[in-house]
């Protein structure tokens, strides 16, 4: 091998070890993201037994009143001919009360309920209400539906739903403002924890009515059999987060991670042992909680009109006890 | 040309068809990508939740009265023929395969390119790994709605850009649109990233339901908007859906943006020079700037 060939095979070498290396530091840098987003609390028994002993008023299933909620969106509603009496407490309670071009739909196990105003939706005008007035409705709503308000908290969402139309004319493209509707959303909080993929959403018109209103607020219900004497230790979560985020998200796609303890319903709990879709619904039932963590990774993002694949943003969810709906150790 | 004939006659029937559909007689169909092999031609994060998210819409479309299951396509060498339309490019089989469907929902990795949004799919063609929506660029392959389809859900990232929302309209038709009248109605997308998770779910079957009863941009509008992606402090970034619809003049695309839903389905738009969009002011998702109305 003459000189020229010796060095040429040393840079290689050089090249390869190099790019294992920014490999390495890229995965690494991925770790140690997860590893210090992840709250100093994650394996502590003594915050485990507060997040299991929450305080908890009364649930939708139990305050849920039909009547109610029609004389809050100013509409009059009849129960379909199929829906079953109205009975408190009734989880399978499952019923659409229809207006002239309105509904009200109850889905009771999913703490669904969805208001939905034809008429007044189609006919968005210009102006709008204020956001104070806006909130206010929204929360007498809330209250009218029969929610538990302490889980609104008071953080809300204000945003204006618009509506421009446009045309080409000439090569140049002009447009107007056709209508808008003010907006507000609440999550869900018990003792000042989010419950994940909860919300309540009012759309309100510029007459000051409701044109729309969503609820999904199942009622909350602890898995039975938790103990914090299966907290899963700190390692224990650490790894089960760097397992599953490692085999989805390509070392150096991610630009930074969000991880906080939430209650979630069993049947969105990713990985684990125990945490199928079909154990959570055997053992336990899809709509009970239990304390986890969502662990939110954030992709690097690509430069405006780069033609560069963005990744998404991927909520996961993962168990904080061993046995991911807490029957492992009854 | 037999199939000329054939598309110009049902869109005389369309034109004057009610407005509400016959029992389950129109096709719904999934295309979506949940892994991007690191092995393959083209790469990209997994996502092992998306397809839940899409059968979610697709279960719940067809619970309704309108809507069939016409068939899924879930990883599977996702390529370009089975989404481009054969009068942009070769091999292309849209009009068998998404455009013969009357909804369709596309769940892929998406980017900005230019003035249009791509789809990263999971076998190259011609050297690209990608379907691109039309802006007049030598790439453009995604026209829609020539053969069947009305509705089009593009859960993807930058699906629905704001500096992209002038060119939307460009896949609403293709060269054929002009003899035979068919045209895409209305199609929903993200400005900006967009969020997947399990939990994420109940947001695509609960627009799949409420676009029976209500305006299918007000369903999307609705259940897909975020305000925090990350559950946190509502500081992390938020998921901006966007819907749009065309027509020949602004007030008739105004009224499909507004009024078309799944149990409503108005006669296919005779022109797309104009265009309505919905959308929330200043929303300010992950990875972009707010939304900022480039026609007001």
């Amino acid at each position: 091998m003459n000189t020229i060939r010796k060095f040429a095979a040393l840079a290689l070498s050089v090249i390869a070890a190099a790019t294992v290396n920014a490999q390495e530091t890229a995965c690494d840098l991925q770790a140690r993201m997860v590893r210090e987003a992840i709250p100093v609390s994650v394996g502590s028994p003594s915050a485990m037994e507060k997040l299991l002993n929450p305080t908890v008023d009364a649930q939708l299933s139990a305050t849920f009143d039909p009547a109610r909620a029609a004389g809050i969106v100013r509409d009059s509603l009849a129960p379909d001919t199929r829906c079953t009496a109205y009975r408190k407490g009734d989880l399978g309670y499952d019923c659409r009360y229809n207006g002239a071009a309105s509904v009200l739909k109850v889905e009771m196990e999913r703490g669904r309920i969805a208001y939905l105003n034809r008429t007044r939706s189609e006919q968005k005008a210009a102006a709008k209400i204020s956001e104070t007035d806006a909130i206010a409705l929204a929360r007498q709503a809330a209250e009218a539906v029969g929610m538990p308000l302490r889980e609104l908290g008071t953080r809300a969402d204000v945003r204006t739903l618009r509506v421009t139309a446009a045309s080409e004319e000439g090569r140049v493209i002009t447009g107007e403002a056709m209508g808008s509707e003010v907006h507000v959303r609440y999550q869900r909080h018990i003792g000042g924890v989010p419950v994940a993929f909860s919300r309540f959403h009012a759309a309100i018109d510029a007459r000051g009515e409701i044109a729309r209103m969503h609820v999904r607020w199942p009622d909350f219900r602890l898995a039975r059999g938790l103990s914090a004497a299966n907290t899963a230790s700190r390692e224990q979560v650490v790894a089960q987060v760097l397992d599953q985020l490692g085999r989805d998200n390509r070392c150096g796609s991610l630009s930074h991670v969000v991880a906080n303890v939430v209650y979630a319903r069993t049947a969105v709990i990713d990985g684990g042992e125990g945490a199928s879709t079909e154990a959570s619904e055997t053992e336990s039932g899809p709509s009970e909680f239990v304390p986890a963590l969502m662990v939110t990774v954030f992709p690097v993002a690509q430069k405006e009109d780069s033609g560069v694949p963005q990744m998404p943003v991927q909520n996961y969810v993962f168990p904080l006890l061993r046995g991911a709906d807490g029957t492992e150790g009854q | 040309m037999k199939r000329h004939m054939f598309l110009l006659c049902a869109a005389v029937l369309l034109a004057a068809a009610l407005p509400a559909a016959a029992a389950n007689d129109r096709e719904a169909k999934v295309y979506a990508i949940t892994n991007w092999p690191a092995s393959g031609a083209c790469t990209g994060n997994d996502v092992g939740a998306w397809d839940d998210m899409a059968l979610a819409w697709y279960d719940e479309i067809a619970a309704g009265p309108v809507f069939f299951k016409d068939g899924t396509w879930i990883n599977n060498n996702l390529r370009r023929e089975i989404l481009c339309d054969p009068d942009a490019q070769s091999p292309c089989d849209d009009d068998a395969r998404i455009d013969d469907a009357d909804a369709a929902l596309i769940a892929v990795h998406g980017f900005d390119m230019g003035k249009h949004w791509g789809g990263l799919l999971l076998q190259a063609t011609d050297g690209d790994c990608a379907i691109h929506a039309p802006e007049g660029a030598a790439t453009d392959a995604m026209f829609l709605g020539d053969v069947d389809l009305e509705f089009l859900h593009l859960s993807s990232c930058n699906s629905m850009d704001d500096d992209n929302i002038n060119w939307t309209r460009r896949m609403f038709a293709d060269v054929d649109s002009a003899t035979n009248g068919a045209r895409l109605h209305i199609a929903t997308g993200f400005h900006g990233v967009m969020a997947i998770s399990a939990g994420r779910a109940d947001d695509y079957e609960d627009f799949a339901d409420d676009a029976h009863d209500v305006s299918i941009s007000d369903a999307w509008l609705d259940n897909l908007y975020d305000s925090d992606v990350s559950y946190n402090n509502g500081t992390n970034g938020a998921q901006c859906p966007v819907s749009f619809a065309v027509s020949n003049t602004r007030s008739n695309a105004l009224s499909r943006l507004l009024g078309e839903r799944y149990t409503n389905i108005y006669s296919d738009p005779t022109a797309s020079g104009a265009f309505a969009y919905g959308f929330y002011d200043g929303c300010n998702p992950v990875g972009d700037d707010a939304f900022n109305d480039p026609n007001l």
